[in-house]
């Protein structure tokens, strides 16, 4: 019934397009992989991902974008990736549908990210972009010139809810805002999001700047609403920092460098023997290498390190765009580490290898 | 003994008009840059990039003012909606699907712009160049060049960066009637040749001689060049008050 329904608005969604002012693409990632399961057997797979674009064009202060987002492999898992609309008025602009807004500053590690998390590990580095979840919100952009704005977002679903309810209690929603400036050179960046949902108050800041390397830091806490204790604010105190320069050279390629840390100050900063999927370590790093010897052709060394358990996750890749629109791509990426630590060997997915095509058009 | 005292007079008169007309290196620059700089300009375009495997095709839309400010769009649907804005000094890149700006400094300014052979200094950058460059005759007069099977009269000029700059040392052959540049060298420190630029077309638009399809070719690769092309150029047209913003670039 689910495919029908999918066919259906797939085929609705085209005929839509040749009669609207409206862009299309369309994506599609054909990929092959090897790893690793629970069992420590090695199993092959096959997954294709596609994204179908439809875009506004014609009004320069409108523009609204559906994207519907599939995984491909025995089953097909849809998704509504993107569905909103951004006006601009005089003054201000206004967005609402799901999409993504940017707070904070960093590439992995974000304290700053109030709205989608970004201090968490994540085990797949195979993805040019490794955040780029979206919501549900209605945000207002007010600029304040030409480097600074003020903006209010409300989230009527908190974007890693799980649940299918369409009506959401008001004691569910998020909202807050931020102000964005510059100020000698470093761009500084405060706000805050109320979580309704999980009872907490969400302050931040963020700088960034320039010192021969493109510098960050951002600083986030995360407060109970009722009876905070100093234990409460320690746990939620949260720091990300990140440096990165391109050294581009006209014979010898270009050279992309990147280091991130996510730092919990009163997290743990000894390895714990009987650590869990809640065990939360003082410090993370992200450290990334690209190389690319020509502008077809990429390699990229990218690992996430976590130093208080020795564990880490090492994923090496190499994109080589042929023709227009076309890439292949090759990731091998290993675990290493102990059974209980943030990564680690003897589990599922410790070691994959996964290559394929992707185009688009 | 009045023949001679006639050719002194004559002397004594042409040689301060002589000396008075001769054109400096800097007025041809500036003479270049009138036609090359506008208060306000709109177009689209295309980049056509080629190298061992075939041809890409960028388009784009691009709006300036002056030599400080650019906002380039990309159209294509590889990169639609990627956007780069170019300030007095500092070059800011948008990516839609991250929604995320990045601030371009240093080294990374130097980077390639979508595969090709222009980076983001080549395509945003230095316009004022009286600034950056000292500039020298080559040769005191014009010189002729051929491109395309078609000759032109040429001053032949060499710039030599002042302070830190995307080429050390240019060598310019600028149109001795148009004042357009038709052909440049970049060079890097040591004096090799980095790219070459070779003007293919100039329209003539609000009295202006604007070069609006040019290719250049990187040396330093094998089959690697990129064919800029200029379509529907307007120049001194109205701009919003904040084109050139934050706000503009990642909406």
């Amino acid at each position: 019934m689910k495919y029908l329904f999918w066919c259906l608005l797939l085929n609705l969604l085209l005929v839509f397009s040749l009669y609207a002012d409206v862009t299309t693409s369309v994506e599609i990632s054909a990929l092959s992989g090897l790893t690793r399961d629970e069992t420590q057997e090695f199993v092959i797979y096959g997954v294709g991902k596609t994204a179908l674009n439809f875009e506004s064009r014609g009004n320069p202060d409108v523009r609204a974008q559906l994207q519907l987002d599939t995984i491909v492999t025995d089953a097909i898992m849809p998704d509504v990736k993107r569905a909103f609309v951004k006006v601009r008025f005089p003054g201000f602009r206004l967005t609402a549908g799901k999409t993504r807004v940017s707070w904070g500053e960093g590439f992995l590690f974000n304290a700053g990210d109030v709205i989608f998390g970004s201090m968490e590990p994540i085990a797949d580095l195979s993805e040019s972009v490794l955040r780029d979840e979206t919501a549900w919100l209605l945000d207002l952009y007010i600029p304040l010139g030409q480097f600074s704005h003020i903006e209010a977002i409300v989230l009527p679903y908190a974007p890693d809810s799980q649940s299918a309810e369409i009506l959401n209690s008001v004691e569910e929603m998020q909202g807050g805002g931020r102000i964005v400036t510059k100020l000698l050179g470093i761009k500084i960046e405060g706000g805050y999001l109320f979580k309704a949902d999980q009872h907490l108050h969400h302050p931040y800041v963020s700088f960034q700047g320039n010192l021969f390397f493109d510098l960050q830091l951002s600083a986030g806490m995360e407060i109970p609403v009722e009876n905070p204790t100093a234990e409460d604010i320690e746990d939620g105190f949260t720091v990300s920092f990140g440096l990165m320069r391109i050294f581009s050279t006209d014979e010898a390629g270009t050279w992309t460098v990147r280091l991130e840390g996510a730092l919990r100050p009163f997290a743990e900063w000894e390895e714990v023997a009987s650590a869990t999927e809640d065990t939360r370590y003082g410090l993370l790093l992200y450290p990334e290498i690209n190389y690319a010897p020509d502008d077809l052709l990429s390699f990229q060394l990218r690992s996430i390190i976590s130093p208080l358990d020795a564990s880490a996750v090492i994923s090496f890749g190499c994109t080589y765009n042929i023709y227009q629109g076309l890439n292949m791509l090759g990731t091998v990426a290993v675990q290493v580490g102990d059974g209980n630590d943030v990564f680690g060997w003897d589990r599922e997915g410790d070691v994959a290898l996964l290559i394929g095509l992707e185009y688009i058009f | 003994m009045k023949k001679i005292f006639l050719y002194t007079v004559i002397w004594a008169v042409l040689l301060p008009c002589m000396l008075w007309a001769q054109i400096t290196p800097e007025q041809i620059i500036k003479k270049a840059e009138y036609n090359q700089v506008h208060d306000t300009m709109k177009s689209t375009g295309k980049m056509i990039i080629t190298s061992q495997f075939g041809t890409q095709e960028k388009t784009f839309e691009a709006v300036a003012e002056g030599e400080d400010n650019m906002l380039l769009t990309f159209t294509n649907i590889e990169e639609r909606g990627q956007k780069i804005l170019r300030l007095k000094d500092e070059i800011y890149l948008y990516f839609p699907d991250a929604e995320g700006l990045l601030r371009l400094q240093g080294g990374a300014l130097k980077e390639s712009v979508m595969g090709s052979s222009f980076s983001y200094e080549d395509l945003t950058g230095e316009k004022g160049l009286l600034d950056l460059y000292t500039v020298s005759f080559i040769e005191t007069a014009p010189v002729q060049i051929e491109i395309s099977g078609t000759s032109y009269s040429c001053y032949h000029v060499k710039l030599k960066g002042k302070r830190s700059v995307a080429y050390p040392e240019q060598e310019l052959w600028i149109d001795s009637n148009l004042f357009v540049i038709r052909k440049a060298v970049y060079k890097s420190l040591s004096g090799r040749v980095l790219k070459e630029l070779v003007v293919e077309r100039i329209q003539t638009i609000g009295g202006k001689y604007i070069p609006v399809q040019f290719n250049m070719i990187d040396k330093l690769k094998k089959n690697s060049q990129t064919r800029f092309i200029i379509e529907n150029l307007r120049i001194n047209v109205a701009l919003r008050p904040d084109e050139f913003s934050l706000e503009r670039l990642s909406f």
